[in-house]
């Protein structure tokens, strides 16, 4: 072990080995799935009740200009779940960090973020927290706050609403396997039952999936959006119950570098139901010259 | 047929339902509008969230329609349905999204299920109480396996102080403990030079984790510990910092913690009784940390423990030093206490050559008249007191005067000499004496022993004298050196002392001497008085 360039070798395969580890556990963690023929990076963050297959029905139309990068939350999809903590995914920054991680670990920069509902506010503060990685926002239905605080604003709802979403959650999810509570609380030992909730639903976990909608529609960033700097898109959908309207001309704003447009497209998910008109306006965003 | 099928959805005893991807009711079977209290064709054309709760209506955007368009099909899904008159009524739907014409329909058949919701709500609340208690119970168990394991790496640390007094051993034991018990990236015990008015000390034992630099080579110089801190630590308060960068630091300080470096820290005082010694030192070098109650307290505990071996150890510093003082005075006081013996033996064998100097008689190397005297006064005393004989020999060699004008002097002593040597060797009774009386007399005491006794002694002194053959030519009664003797014996008694005994021999020498020398006469206590003056 003298020789100091075998020395360094080995320190450097190690360093090497240590970094692969950590990428293959980043990537495990957060089911992270690249394909695409371009260079710079989509990310396509998905929103609360769902994981990254929703995005299929936009990433086609983006794969050969762009390199697509899907990835489920901690707790949803196909993400290990092992890696959630209660403490750090007790707010956004938890998620907000994760989405920050990948960036980091995986080397990327100029990374367009595509996010959708609860996505939208995770990108917003990913961009005030480390602005280099990113280049334009992509927000579809976002809110920076859901809960009504009248008379100066107006979210959509009263906590009332969020306690009987959690309900349904809760009995949709745990409902009628509450005869088999205790199977159901230790689902790491009985993975075919989570398999089961998987199917049905988009996360691997009642208990978390409740814990994601209270951080999601509990969530406050108003504050937070004069800090953002890098350019976005406001994706407003007609009739949309979930982020109203009123929600989107506030987001517009209050959010410096953002572009608002309203889509015909009714309901929450534009990029499901109508994907064609969501890519179009996408594509027609990033074709345009960045704009101040 | 399209009668008879719209007559059976009609009244069939399920709801039915078909809307299209933008939410837009298309058809609602009778038992469904009955349900939600509205007319025919009152629901038709209106948005599907017109009839859902706000609540239902996010569950339906987040999770029913992602679903739906995602799988084309949904089963066994629960949300509630608004009835006209406000009514929240939770139903069960199956639903299926199939193409009609290039556009989707999605077909839902509804369910009501108020009284199984009504019992779920229950369990779950039950589960939920369930739930907590069980957390609950985790939690008071972890709590009482933390407190567990901070009693046994007390105890282990106690151990260690009692069994050990080497502080080195004890504190790389504790550093080590604590180090791996906080998982904690460097323990170190601190310890200040005396006298350095705790500017100056160093690391005397550390243990670092993997990828903390080892600091305890360093001395370490802290100009300002001993105005800031010294009252603050020997109060036994303790440093606990979370993050270095957000307190407000000397300068000083923060220069030596970013050297370390230290992000985190927990600093104990380590008190020898009431003087500051050192500081128990916790670092966190790559991160902030938040120190936990118990893990404040923790160490609060075991820097009292190691105080305790610190006092100990001290303790048996002084002690081992008192020892080792003791040890050499006590080698001292043996040397001297040595010299000492060696005179004393010196001493005795001084005395007794003084005694025997005392005691006997240079020239013919036998008791002399003082000798004489001390036993015959003694002997009397004793014989009197127990009644029994004494009996009392003194003889003086016949013209001695002749014999050393004759053959000299020299030869006067030798012949002196030889007697003595020759009648001490026949007189052999143990508490016997020989002794030279003055000149050419010597006397002989015979305790406990009768006239017959006397006698016979006297007999063997004049054959053992004869048998020297001592030439003697001016003799008038023998061609050799011969003896006259007188013999003496009685009882004492009050009345006489040991002086008339003497007297009595030398009354029986005399007559020896007066019938014709070279022979023994007894001289009758009782016959012949000593008091008779004119003998």
């Amino acid at each position: 072990m003298s020789n100091p360039y075998k020395r360094a070798q080995k320190s450097y395969n190690q360093f090497n080995a240590r970094v692969r580890q950590m990428t293959q556990k980043i990537l495990r963690k957060n089911n992270i799935k690249m394909f695409g023929q371009g260079t710079q990076t989509m990310m396509f963050a998905h929103g609360f009740g769902c994981d990254q297959n929703m995005w299929r029905f936009v990433t086609p139309a983006f794969e050969k200009n762009y390199k697509i990068l899907l990835f489920d939350y901690v707790g949803s999809g196909k993400s290990d779940i092992s890696a959630y903590s209660s403490k750090r995914y007790g707010d956004l920054n938890g998620y907000v960090q994760d989405v920050l991680d990948i960036c980091e670990e995986l080397a990327l920069t100029d990374v367009i973020f595509v996010g959708h509902s609860v996505s939208s506010m995770i990108g917003i503060l990913c961009s005030i927290k480390a602005p280099n990685y990113l280049d334009r926002l992509i927000l579809i239905g976002p809110s920076p706050c859901y809960i009504n605080d009248l008379p100066n604003y107006y979210g959509g709802f009263e906590r009332k609403d969020i306690e009987a979403l959690l309900d349904i959650m809760e009995k949709n999810y745990i409902g009628w396997a509450s005869f088999m509570a205790p199977i159901v609380m230790q689902n790491q030992d009985h993975p075919e039952l989570s398999d089961e909730l998987e199917a049905s639903f988009c996360s691997t976990d009642p208990v978390i999936a409740n814990r994601f909608a209270e951080v999601t529609f509990y969530s406050d960033n108003r504050s937070d959006l004069p800090k953002a700097s890098v350019p976005s898109l406001i994706l407003q959908c007609a009739d949309d119950v979930i982020a109203p309207t009123e929600v989107g001309h506030y987001l517009h704003r209050h959010l410096p570098k953002s572009t608002l447009r309203l889509m015909k497209a009714t309901g929450h998910c534009p990029h499901m139901s109508h994907p064609q008109e969501t890519i179009e306006m996408i594509n027609k965003y990033l074709s345009a010259p960045h704009t101040t | 047929m399209t009668y008879q099928i719209d007559d059976l959805l009609n009244t069939s005893p399920c709801g039915f339902l078909s809307f299209a991807d933008d939410g837009t009711i298309i058809m609602v079977n009778a038992t469904l509008l009955q349900l939600l209290g509205h007319e025919t064709d009152e629901l038709r054309e209106q948005k599907i969230e017109s009839i859902l709760p706000i609540g239902s209506r996010i569950f339906f955007q987040t999770h029913f329609f992602p679903l739906l368009k995602l799988h084309g099909k949904v089963e066994e899904i629960y949300f509630s349905l608004r009835s006209k008159q406000g009514i929240d009524i939770p139903m069960l739907i199956n639903a299926v999204r199939r193409e009609k014409g290039g556009n989707f329909v999605t077909d839902c058949i509804l369910i009501c299920i108020r009284q199984r919701i009504l019992y779920e709500g229950e369990i779950i609340k039950a589960k939920k109480a369930a739930e907590a208690a069980i957390l609950a119970q985790k939690q008071a168990e972890i709590a009482l396996r933390q407190q567990y394991d901070k009693a046994i790496l007390l105890q282990e640390i106690t151990r260690h102080i009692r069994q050990s007094l080497d502080l080195s051993t004890i504190f790389e034991m504790a550093s080590q403990e604590i180090r791996l018990f906080l998982d904690a990236e460097r323990v170190g015990i601190f310890k200040f030079y005396p006298d350095s008015n705790f500017e100056y000390g160093e690391f005397v034992s550390e243990s670092v984790g993997e990828g903390c630099n080892l600091v305890s080579r360093n001395q370490v110089n802290d100009h300002f510990c001993g105005e800031l801190y010294r009252d603050f630590y020997q109060e036994g308060r303790m440093q606990v910092v979370e993050d270095i960068s957000k307190i407000d630091l000397q300068h000083c300080y923060r220069a030596l913690w970013k050297q370390f470096p230290v992000r985190a820290n927990l600093v104990a005082p380590l008190l020898n009784g009431q003087d500051l010694w050192g500081l128990l030192c916790i670092h966190q070098c790559s991160a902030p940390r938040q120190w936990e109650e118990g893990e404040i307290d923790l160490v609060k505990q075991i820097a009292n423990q190691l105080a305790i071996a610190i006092k100990q150890a001290d303790i048996f510093h002084k002690l081992q030093k008192e020892l080792v003082e003791r040890q050499q005075a006590q080698a001292r006081l043996r040397v001297i206490n040595e010299q000492l013996a060696l005179s004393n033996e010196e001493l005795a064998r001084a005395t007794h050559l003084l005694e025997q100097v005392v005691n006997i008689d240079g020239l013919t190397q036998i008791a002399n008249r003082r000798c004489f005297n001390d036993r015959l006064e003694h002997e009397w005393q004793r014989l009197y007191r127990e009644q029994k004989p004494i009996s009392l020999l003194l003889f003086d060699v016949d013209y001695f005067k002749r014999y050393n004008d004759c053959y000299g002097h020299q030869r006067g002593d030798d012949c002196l000499f030889k007697l003595a040597q020759t009648v001490q060797e026949v007189v052999y009774g143990s508490a016997d004496l020989v002794a030279r009386y003055g000149g050419e007399e010597f006397a002989i005491i015979l305790p406990n022993t009768n006239l017959e006794g006397a006698s016979s002694v006297a007999q063997r002194i004049h054959a053992a004298i004869q048998a020297l053959n001592i030439p003697h030519k001016t003799s008038d009664v023998s061609d050799v050196v011969t003896i006259s003797l007188g013999i003496a014996n009685l009882i004492p008694i009050l009345e006489l002392s040991s002086a008339d005994l003497i007297a009595i021999a030398d009354r029986g020498l005399y007559r020896a001497k007066q019938q014709g020398r070279n022979q023994s006469r007894l001289c009758d206590y009782s016959a012949n008085s000593i008091f008779d003056t004119d003998a």
